[in-house]
């Protein structure tokens, strides 16, 4: 039994709560998926499960949406966080302890809810499904975040502040407030209205609730894993590539045009609801000018690369980043367009928006995250990846498995809005329609699946084993400070 | 471009920027847009309610959308819905999927037992479906779901389900009479003219074929395989689904030539012809779990299923095939005649949508 003072000695080491999260991460995403897969195989032999309260198609899919959002990405890149802010603030996180405390916090919150849904405790507010004595451990946790992010910028040894920093910045203050705003976090408790009505737990009343939840469902993926996503890609592509970044002012203009024009397009969900008109185009209007902060990122990052991509096809983490800002160009392009009343109306309610969100949030997200961990866990623990061919099959299960698991469902989407809007048919008539292309995700689904479990024992192994290049751990083990680890090509600068 | 970016102008333009939407976006809204109680909107009652929180809980909202728009056609006749149908709703319930139908206007649509079965195994009703079963929910909370169910629809729901609720103890009380006057009544309540209706799709084969399709993509969770109302749903429902092995007797033709044999005082089994069956698939049964299939199937497909039933389990003797799509072409040389028997059953023009998708 180790005494208290070991375990805060452990938790004070440089590094350990990135490692930690970033552990944390990818086991959520395992655990995630294999919800994902099981929900798949629900949808094509329904009762596979049936009678089990727990496994329910419709009770797991909020748990896995939530643990894909907070717990796989969302740890995934406070890791992420807790890695790049030390070494571009050369200062160590105030404090790892701090950090180490708050992903076990947010680990068990997690953990609480996904148990919770599964269960029935649902807000029903879609991304604002976690109840409320979830609710308080999360919020807690994002401001306390928000607060170690804060003392570690403020204490930094550097003047200038990398555009990293600037997103990381916003993202941790904009979530900490979009959460409480999206769980409606001042009422917690049912109420009875006197005409015998009830305000539900974590909710307002009528279509306000739905402006409210979807401004909110929006800025999850807008102002939170996007951005997010966004600070450890400005990271780690000038670091692996060894390169300055391309253009301060693009990095400018993306960070100021994305809160603006992100925020208020969470109505664009709603445009087939009574709405106010003004809240709809007010909604389109920003979701197509969300071209500008899209293009100046994905521009000043492609235009790191240009000269170096063959390092795209050498470096495993790279590649993986790469292919997520293409998919991230890819993803808001189409949401540009489908945000547009008339493809809107043909694709809401479709099986199209499931494969746009998961272009999104496994696509881009996904892909940028596993980068991350592929890429900052052998930094850590200063050992090489166990397997870059490992590392390789995963990249192409994960390539292969999302593009079609993407298509089938565009298909599917398609297929569905030509019945109700072309042919005039019922959803019912659509229910033999999808099922092949249901089939069809299930399989590919199979592929990502597989490469999660390669992502899994890549870096269970990476932590234990005992396998090691000398040269490369010699020259780490000789860096005795941070500074030594230093993104190389990231010159004053571009900091 | 050169500006600095200080801890002090990431923290407050970051928040300044959210804080601008948010009023925008979020507090105007509130404060503009208070939509008042549609004329149609109801407050919940507190069994209600519990069901409303049933469908949270088993997250109901993420298949089912309750939004109905002017593109949804024959649900909840035709209305869109308004701001003010939500105003009793916390949390709100659009939805963002239909991998099942809208059910914005769900009340009175189908009977309760209807949907007791339903939850149980949705394939008992539905074959196709791909929903969950919810034999979980049992007791007093199905109940509590299903009246949730029935007030969807607003104040023309909750009538439209106190219609079905009425006239279901009717349909119970012909039912325990026996099957003559059983059917005599359903019949006494389908417009006359139907009762004498000319089958205008013959009982071909190909028909008939046709018909089978739709049979088991809709009707056999209830009237069963062999066409004798012992589907799986069958324990669930009160009145059982018909029995059409028991109009077989009647000896009827698919043209209903033998309508006026029917006579209610001998207690002779009685018959029904495909006008009959035409009218109760397009309508449903008010009252029994037959529910309407009005915006699920298109004509030709309903009298094909009648010819179906009538030819496998009514006794109906199959017609010749007389050609009236023939007719159409008789002005055409023979040799430019389409040949169409090697891809449809009978030389009948098939809809494409019949080999792509059954039903
Ligand atoms: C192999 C992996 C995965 C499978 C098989 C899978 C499967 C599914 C299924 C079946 C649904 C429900 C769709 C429906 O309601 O019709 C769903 C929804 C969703 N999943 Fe996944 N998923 C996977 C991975 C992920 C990952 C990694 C993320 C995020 C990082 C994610 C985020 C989401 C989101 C946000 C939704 C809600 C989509 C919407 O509301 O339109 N999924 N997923
Ligand atoms: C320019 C950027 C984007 C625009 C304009 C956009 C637009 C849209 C629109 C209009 C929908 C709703 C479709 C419908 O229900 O009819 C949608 C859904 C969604 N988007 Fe995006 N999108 C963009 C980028 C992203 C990104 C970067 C992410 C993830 C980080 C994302 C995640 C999602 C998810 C998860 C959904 C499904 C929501 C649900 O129904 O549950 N989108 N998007």
């Amino acid at each position: 039994m180790k005494s208290i003072e070991q375990i805060w000695d452990w938790m004070d080491r440089p590094d350990s709560a990135a490692l930690h999260a970033l552990c944390s991460g990818t086991v959520w995403m395992f655990v995630g998926v294999t919800l994902g897969i099981t929900m798949s195989n629900e949808l094509t032999s329904p009762d596979l499960f049936a009678g089990i309260p727990q496994l329910v198609f419709s009770r797991l899919r909020p748990a896995h949406v939530n643990m894909n959002l907070f717990g796989f990405l969302g740890t995934t890149f406070y890791g992420g966080w807790y890695f790049i802010l030390p070494r571009l603030c050369r200062t160590p996180l105030r404090t790892n302890r701090e950090a180490n405390l708050l992903i076990v916090l947010w680990n068990l919150a997690i953990l609480a809810g996904s148990i919770s849904l599964a269960n029935g405790g649902n807000q029903g507010h879609e991304y604002g499904e976690y109840p409320w004595y979830v609710n308080f451990p999360v919020e807690i946790a994002l401001i306390w975040n928000a607060s170690i992010i804060f003392r570690t910028i403020l204490a930094r040894e550097v003047q200038k502040i990398y555009v990293s920093i600037w997103y990381i910045g916003g993202t941790v203050l904009w979530i900490s407030v979009l959460y409480f705003i999206g769980h409606v976090m001042w009422h917690p408790f049912t109420t009875y209205l006197p005409d015998g009505q009830i305000v539900h737990a974590g909710a307002t009343i009528g279509l306000d609730d739905a402006v409210w939840n979807w401004f909110y469902g929006h800025n999850v993926f807008g102002l939170y894993i996007t951005t997010g996503g966004i600070a450890i890609v400005y990271y780690l592509v000038p670091k692996i590539a060894k390169t300055p970044l391309y253009s301060h002012a693009l990095s400018l203009i993306g960070f100021w045009t994305i809160a603006l024009l992100y925020a208020p397009t969470g109505q664009h969900h709603l445009l087939l609801a009574p709405i106010p008109n003004w809240l709809k185009i007010y909604a389109i209007i920003g979701s197509v000018a969300l071209i500008v902060p899209v293009f100046s990122f994905v521009t000043n990052i492609f235009m790191t690369m240009s000269g170096k991509w063959s390092k795209a096809i050498d470096i495993v983490s790279l590649r993986f980043v790469l292919t997520g800002v293409f998919f991230y160009l890819a993803v808001s392009f189409q949401g540009s367009i489908q945000s547009l009343m008339t493809v809107n109306r043909f694709i809401h309610y479709t099986q199209w928006v499931v494969g746009h969100a998961h272009l999104a949030l496994l696509g881009a997200f996904g892909f940028i995250a596993a980068g991350t961990v592929l890429y900052m866990i052998p930094q850590i623990v200063r050992r090489p990846l166990w397997s870059r061919n490992l590392a390789d099959a995963q990249y192409w299960l994960f390539l292969i498995g999302l593009t079609g698991f993407f298509w089938s469902l565009t298909a599917a989407g398609l297929a569905q809005g030509s019945a109700w809007m072309l042919l005039g048919q019922q959803v019912v008539r659509a229910y033999p329609v999808v099922k092949p292309y249901f089939l069809l995700r299930s399989t590919f689904a199979t592929l990502i699946y597989l490469g999660v479990i390669f992502e899994l024992i890549n870096i269970y192994m990476t932590l234990t084993t005992t396998r090691l290049d000398r040269a490369y751990s010699d020259r780490l083990n000789k860096a005795k400070n941070l500074e030594e680890l230093m993104p190389a090509g990231l010159g004053a600068s571009e900091l | 471009m050169n500006m600095k970016m200080s801890p002090f102008v990431i923290g407050v333009g970051a928040t300044a920027v959210l804080a601008s939407v948010v009023i925008a976006n979020v507090l105007m809204p509130a404060w503009l847009f208070r939509p008042q109680p549609s004329p149609n909107a109801a407050p919940y009652t507190a069994e209600e309610l519990r069901g409303r929180e049933l469908y949270i809980e088993n997250g109901c909202l993420y298949c089912h959308s309750q939004d109905t728009g002017p593109q949804d056609w024959g649900m909840g006749s035709g209305l869109s819905a308004e701001p003010g149908d939500y105003a009793y709703d916390s949390p709100h319930l659009i939805g963002s999927e239909r991998n099942g139908p809208d059910l914005m206007r769900e009340g009175g649509y189908h009977t309760d037992d209807w949907h007791w079965a339903h939850f149980e195994d949705p394939r008992y009703t539905r074959p196709q479906s791909f929903m969950p079963s919810f034999k979980f929910i049992q007791g007093k909370d199905r109940a509590a779901l299903i009246a949730y169910m029935q007030c969807l629809g607003g104040k023309a729901g909750r009538a439209r389900a106190a219609e079905q609720a009425a006239d279901k103890t009717v349909l119970i009380s012909y039912y325990n009479k026996g099957v003559s006057d059983n059917v005599a009544y359903l019949n006494s309540t389908l417009p006359a003219e139907w009762l004498t209706m000319p089958n205008p799709v013959p009982a071909t084969v190909g028909s008939i074929g046709r018909g089978k399709v739709v049979y088991e993509a809709y009707c056999i969770g209830c009237h069963g395989e062999n066409g004798d109302g012992r589907g799986p749903a069958r324990p669930y429902l009160n009145p059982p689904p018909m029995d059409f092995t028991l109009l077989q007797a009647s000896g009827a033709t698919p043209n209903g030539s033998n309508i006026g044999h029917y006579d209610f005082k001998s207690n002779k089994v009685s018959v029904i012809n495909n006008g009959a069956i035409y009218f109760a698939v397009l309508y449903g049964l008010p009252g029994s779990a037959m529910p309407q299939f009005k915006g699920q199937l298109e004509s030709e497909k309903i009298w094909d299923v009648g010819n179906y039933i009538g030819y496998t389990f009514m006794g109906w003797k199959l017609e010749p095939y007389t050609g009236r799509y023939d007719e159409l072409t008789k002005s055409l040389p023979a040799v430019g005649k389409p040949r169409r028997s090697d891809c449809h059953f009978d030389g009948a023009p098939m809809n494409v949508f019949d080999r792509l998708e059954p039903g």
